[in-house]
């Protein structure tokens, strides 16, 4: 085995992965190639000193919440394997759910997990992680031009964005790219509550079936509010637009939120 | 009715016992792809609702934490993946297999000149440098580095040729060590000698 050879076997063999024989020759190698030997060696110890540094630097304090939140997760779940109506869901019926799962179940396999979820993951997810990524960073929204932009897009459908709605005050304003669309997505905030304003247009938001379970009305107004997880959402249908609200402060009742009162 | 719940009391019981366990691993993974705390949270919930939807497919006696992680890699790569990907900015073919070997040689001669260089780099400076990483290196670095996975489980649980593993993890730690090494030339813990 010469320098090249011996090297080219280098990360193998140090993760392990090298077969017993390539082992040896390498070995051979070593015992008489002393530039070889060093080389090895930096490596080794450099794997074994970023390896380390990346297991301590990725300790997980504690996951508690999180597991909390899985157990709830699997809980409901288990409700609804006990409920005979759901009969149709592939994971009660075993034979079905091979022959559906058997062939790249990961890919495809949302479609047949029962609806709810399903429509949880493609109408729901994308508003909470635009909230999420704009609580994270509010600074991100006082850019004076994105939110021009942003509030004229609002005013092409008829509406004014308010500077301030239940006491919190307009942050800012930009467009962000939701379910495949650019949307005014507006940030409010008391300094502490951080509360997103959506404006999709009407027939560019579906509604999901399981939203009109949790209609209340005020004032004659009817909000759609899902509540779940780490982020509440709620929507309501003004003329041709439709407002969703996203907060995930739970101690604010983001029903007294209204940004399309006062605001048309 | 009874034997129903009795099902699905067992079936509960064997995920909580097999799969539960691993969420500590799961978690740190997912924080590293993600970059941020909700994200990372919000993967592993999904991850653990499909696994424990299709518990049923899972192999008993198998290897359950390659099996979630796999689920997990799949979620992250249809949903999380960050829909406009860059390029690949760093042609990492430029970089010599050994100028790492090189700079330390020159820069520190003694017995162990990788360890003077990285008593001085902190935990955090070794994550940042991971999350610097183009998603697919980092991706395969973590399973490998902090995981611990073998070349075939990561093929598995990635959906890659082995030969895509090894070339990715093979310049991940060529990319991993040059912002690492930048790091301490900025920080002059090494004197630059690339120029």
């Amino acid at each position: 085995m010469n320098c090249q050879e011996a090297l080219n076997l280098l990360y193998d063999v140090i993760d392990k992965e090298a077969s017993q024989i390539d082992i040896k020759e390498v070995q051979k190698h070593l015992d008489q190639c002393q530039d070889c030997l060093k080389k090895f060696q930096i490596e080794e110890s450099l794997q074994a000193i970023v390896k380390e540094r990346l297991k301590a630097a990725s300790d997980i304090p504690k996951i508690d919440q999180l597991k909390s939140k899985v157990l709830a997760q699997l809980e409901q779940i288990d409700a609804t394997l006990g409920r005979p109506e759901r009969k149709s869901m592939p994971f009660r019926v075993p034979g079905v759910a091979l022959a559906i799962a058997a062939s790249a179940i990961l890919l495809i396999g949302a479609a047949y997990w029962g609806k709810g979820l399903y429509d949880h993951y493609s109408e729901y997810i994308p508003l909470e992680r635009a909230h999420w990524s704009a609580a994270a960073n509010i600074d991100g929204f006082s850019d004076q031009n994105n939110t021009q932009l942003a509030a004229a897009e609002v005013q092409k459908q008829g509406f004014k964005i308010l500077d301030e709605i239940d006491g919190l005050a307009l942050v800012g304003g930009r467009m962000d790219e939701i379910k495949g669309i650019q949307v005014p997505h507006f940030l409010y905030s008391d300094g502490k509550l951080a509360i997103s304003l959506f404006v999709f247009p009407k027939e560019a938001l579906t509604i999901a079936d399981d939203l009109l379970e949790t209609r209340v009305v005020i004032d004659g107004q009817c909000y759609l509010d899902h509540n779940c997880r780490g982020c509440r959402l709620v929507y309501h249908t003004e003329r041709e637009s439709q407002f969703v609200t996203a907060t995930a402060d739970h101690s604010y009742d983001l029903l007294n939120f209204k940004p399309a009162v006062g605001a048309i | 009715m009874a034997d129903q719940k009795a099902a699905v009391k067992d079936r509960r019981k064997s995920f909580d016992a097999e799969a539960l366990p691993h969420m500590d691993a799961l978690y740190r993974t997912a924080l590293r792809m993600t970059k941020n705390v909700n994200d990372a949270e919000d993967l592993v919930q999904e991850a653990y609702v499909k696994a424990y939807r299709f518990w049923d497919k899972f192999e008993p006696g198998s290897n359950a934490r390659a099996w979630l992680f796999k689920i997990m890699t799949n979620v992250f790569i249809n949903e999380y993946r960050s829909k406009s990907r860059s390029p690949m900015a760093v042609n990492v073919d430029e970089l010599d297999d050994n100028f790492l070997y090189g700079q330390l040689a020159t820069t520190s001669p003694g017995d162990d000149p990788e360890k003077q260089l990285f008593s001085k780099i902190f935990d955090e400076d070794v994550k940042r440098a991971i999350e610097n990483l183009p998603e697919d290196f980092r991706m395969v670095v973590v399973l490998s580095f902090i995981e611990g996975f073998s070349y075939q489980e990561i093929a598995e649980i990635a959906d890659l040729q082995l030969g895509t593993v090894k070339s990715r993890l093979h310049r991940g730690r060529k990319l991993l060590q040059k912002e690492l090494l930048d790091y301490a030339v900025k920080n002059g813990f090494v004197k630059d000698t690339a120029k």
